[in-house]
């Protein structure tokens, strides 16, 4: 007897087997439509390009703690109107406005606003379930940061954590558009947030300077996304990665240090970046241009 | 039939291969213990024999990262290297013990491109997996 039919008739079983099995982790019919980024390639060198996109955005956790150090004061006009979240229908306005949400949480923990945090977080939460991600996140995870949401540390590491669990359900669901705009999102609201202290701290400045390389990843990201309704999006980041292009960076390369021991390694390379204030204003306006079209 | 079969097999690799991602990425931020804060994404390729993964990222001045790779079940099983935008190589951890962690102090903000291969030695295909943390 040939093993053949065995084999195929398992193979089919099989498939059916895992198809079930992994049903409830698809996205729905709906979800469907958008994904347009393509997934991995090989390139010609034989070099994966990672999700299909090399990609790889600074933390907007990473700006509001360097923006805590100023001591600017707090400013709730900066924040997200909560109440414009219930407007956002399509998928891709979502995804940017969690990206939001999450960027003033992380500013919000800064400042110890209490409810303005559990109000930001609620908003999180309702915006990651509307993209049917929330079921997808550590249930303990989501409790660990709603108990907590008063402290600074706790909600840092934790939104962290939220964000990278959102990130890789996506990902696995080839949603790789909303984990992209999710990003996006974060990103200009981290920048939006930080301009106010950007005015008064140089290297707050430099640090918004040192997003060159951020803008160009999110604007390749968004040249892969087919959504008409982000065309004048696409056109504003143009410009702004003009002005990036614009800024004049050094580079010296330095050996590094290596300590086997503590598995630690000490970049030495030195870099230079120059951001004056003229030059942040040109930025303030294309973000808060870009920020508009996001939020509308 | 045998396009079918052919189709359902790469089906089934590609529900498998993305399930064993998914477990890898939550194993893999263990090494992002509690003093680092992950930077919310996961990188991750599926890779095979001696293909490399890379992206490209942006380390700023005055932290600390964590850079974490996994492979497969075991630790080491996954290389990374990382160069500047000049192309000189900074860091390998296969020089380093194949260590599936190590952690970088950055003086001042440079662009990198963070590579990953698999240890032929030990693994032929498989999902790689990079997280990214930085100390609070």
């Amino acid at each position: 007897m040939s093993l053949r039919p065995i084999f195929i008739s398992s193979l089919v079983l099989a498939g059916f087997a895992l198809i079930i099995s992994t049903g409830c982790e698809q996205p729905n019919a709906t979800n469907n439509a958008a994904p347009i980024l393509d997934s991995n390639s090989v390139s010609s060198a034989g070099t994966i390009k990672l999700e299909g996109q090399i990609i790889s955005i600074p933390s907007p956790t990473q700006l509001a703690i360097l923006v805590e150090q100023t001591n600017v004061p707090f400013r709730k006009e900066k924040l997200h109107d909560l109440t414009k979240r219930d407007e956002y229908l399509s998928e891709h306005k979502k995804a940017m406005n969690l990206g939001i949400f999450g960027a003033d949480l992380a500013y919000i923990s800064n400042f110890k606003q209490g409810q303005l945090g559990s109000d930001y977080f609620d908003a999180v939460g309702k915006t990651a379930s509307e993209l049917e991600v929330l079921d997808h996140i550590d249930g303990k995870l989501v409790s660990r940061l709603s108990n907590n949401i008063s402290e600074r540390d706790s909600v840092l590491r934790l939104s962290a954590q939220f964000f990278s669990s959102a990130d890789r359900y996506l990902k696995n669901n080839q949603r790789s558009d909303l984990a992209g705009l999710i990003l996006l999102g974060g990103w200009v609201e981290s920048i939006h947030l930080a301009t106010d202290a950007a005015v008064i701290s140089k290297d707050v400045r430099n640090r918004i300077g040192e997003q060159k390389h951020a803008c160009s990843s999110l604007n390749g990201l968004l040249s892969k996304i087919e959504d008409p309704a982000l065309n004048d999006l696409k056109s504003k980041m143009d410009q702004l990665q003009e002005v990036y292009e614009d800024l004049e960076m050094t580079y010296t390369y330095g050996k590094p240090i290596t300590d086997i021991k503590n598995k630690t390694t000490y970049f030495t390379s030195k870099s230079n970046v120059e951001m004056d204030l003229e030059e942040l204003k040109e930025v303030e306006t294309l973000i808060n241009e870009i920020r508009n079209l996001i939020i509308q | 039939m045998k396009k079918f079969v052919f189709t359902l097999a790469l089906a089934i690799g590609f529900l498998i291969s993305n399930a064993q991602c998914d477990s890898l990425a939550g194993s893999c931020e263990t090494h992002i213990t509690q003093n680092y804060i992950t930077d919310g994404q996961a990188y991750r390729a599926l890779l095979n024999g001696g293909e490399i993964a890379e992206f490209q990222t942006t380390l700023f001045g005055g932290n600390t990262y964590r850079i974490a790779a996994c492979s497969g079940n075991g630790d080491g099983n996954l290389i990374f290297k990382i160069f500047d935008q000049e192309k000189n190589q900074l860091f390998s951890s296969q020089e380093n013990g194949n260590s599936p962690y190590w952690d970088f102090v950055i003086e001042n903000t440079m662009t990198v491109n963070v590579e990953a291969s698999l240890d032929e030695s030990r693994s032929t295909s498989g999902c790689a997996v990079i997280i990214i943390g930085f100390k609070k």
